[in-house]
């Protein structure tokens, strides 16, 4: 069986198959899942402040991963970037890469907003794909766990839909071939009776003829 | 009114010196209308005969009928497993589109299922057992579940 066959037999069944599609909502799943959506704010952080701050002491890189990655510590985080601007310019103070995340409440909601935003702006296809290319062995297992989490979820709404529109379907085919069946039959059961009415017809001719003899 | 009406006519029908010729283009509904006015009278055992017959041709169509949606009902339950493979890997297709990260182990572990078809549906089964376990699981811990995540790590 062809999904061109369900095609061609039920006029209806790819308006039926999108909607259910729709309806499961794959394109925001990964969003509406938290835990994920923390994953991936931290990782497009450490992502990104490593990239725009190469190259880095790996000490630092390494606390940054720790203070971002494994315990979205964001205040921390503006600690070390400050204290890394203050290392490559001293005389700037504040007003360096890492300073560009201090709001008016305080450095670790300015930085955590930027990335919120930055990472809101990346689509989680995309960001699947770019924390595919990470090779840093300390990040890779967040990555692992990550990916382990996206395949149960997807595959989780995968079975969910399938069975969903597979039940659909079902009715379906139930409904059709029980249409089928009831007219094939009730054509059977007029000629039957059609039949029926002719014998007892001519039987009632036959037996008047007689009646009005006696 | 209407059996009044008729009656009106039926004492033609018990003429003895008539001979009674139906059309054979009679329609049953006209038929009966003369059975019930005078032919039973006239003729009670082809009568008889007539409606048993009608009868028993009412019944085994019936039977017939639910033997043949029975039959049809088992061979759709049949054909469960196949449509549900055919609906996965269409699924999959289009989730591959908009997640095409990693479509090869995506693949592997919800596309390889659809290539050895009884296995397969043994596999469903636990799932479905599964997805009712977790739903479960997701009515009674939804809310708390992002916090114990975030904590465990």
């Amino acid at each position: 069986m062809r999904i061109s066959d369900l095609e061609s037999i039920y006029h209806n069944f790819q308006t039926t198959y999108q909607t259910y599609m729709q309806k499961a909502g794959f394109d925001n799943v990964l969003q509406r899942n938290s835990y994920f959506a923390n994953w991936k704010l931290r990782l497009v952080a450490i992502r990104s402040l490593l990239e725009r701050h190469q190259p880095l002491h790996p000490e630092m890189r390494s606390d940054l991963i720790q203070r971002i990655l494994f315990e979205g510590n964001f205040w921390h985080a503006q600690q070390i970037l400050t204290k890394l601007e203050d290392k490559k310019s001293p005389n700037i103070g504040t007003r360096g890469i890492g300073s560009r995340f201090h709001g008016s409440i305080g450095g670790e909601d300015a930085l955590k907003r930027a990335m919120k935003t930055l990472a809101a702006n990346v689509s989680d296809s995309q960001f699947l794909l770019d924390v595919k290319e990470i090779g840093d062995k300390e990040m890779r297992t967040v990555i692992e766990q990550v990916e382990t989490l996206v395949y149960e979820e997807l595959g989780y709404l995968v079975e969910k839909t399938v069975q969903t529109i597979t039940r659909v379907v079902l009715d379906m085919q139930k409904k059709r071939c029980r249409k089928s069946i009831q007219q094939k039959i009730e054509s059977q059961e007029k000629d039957l009776l059609k039949g029926g009415l002719t014998e007892f017809i001519r039987d009632i001719s036959a037996l008047s003829v007689g009646w009005r003899d006696s | 009114m209407r059996s009044e009406f008729y009656s009106l006519y039926a004492h033609v029908l018990y003429r003895k010196n008539n001979t009674l010729v139906l059309s054979k283009e009679l329609e049953e509904d006209a038929v009966k209308i003369l059975v019930d006015i005078a032919l039973k009278d006239l003729f009670p055992e082809s009568c008889d005969k007539w409606r048993t017959a009608k009868q028993e041709i009412r019944a085994r169509c019936k039977e017939e009928l639910e033997k043949k949606e029975d039959t049809v009902r088992q061979e759709i339950a049949r054909g469960e497993c196949l449509l549900r493979g055919t609906l996965h890997e269409a699924v999959m297709k289009d989730v591959i589109i908009l997640f095409p990260y990693d479509f090869v182990t995506f693949s592997k572990v919800f596309g390889s299922c659809i290539a050895n078809a009884p296995a397969y549906c043994r596999s469903l089964e636990r799932d479905r057992l599964s997805l009712q376990a977790r739903a479960n699981d997701d009515l009674s811990t939804n809310q708390e579940a992002s916090g114990i995540k975030s904590a465990s790590l």
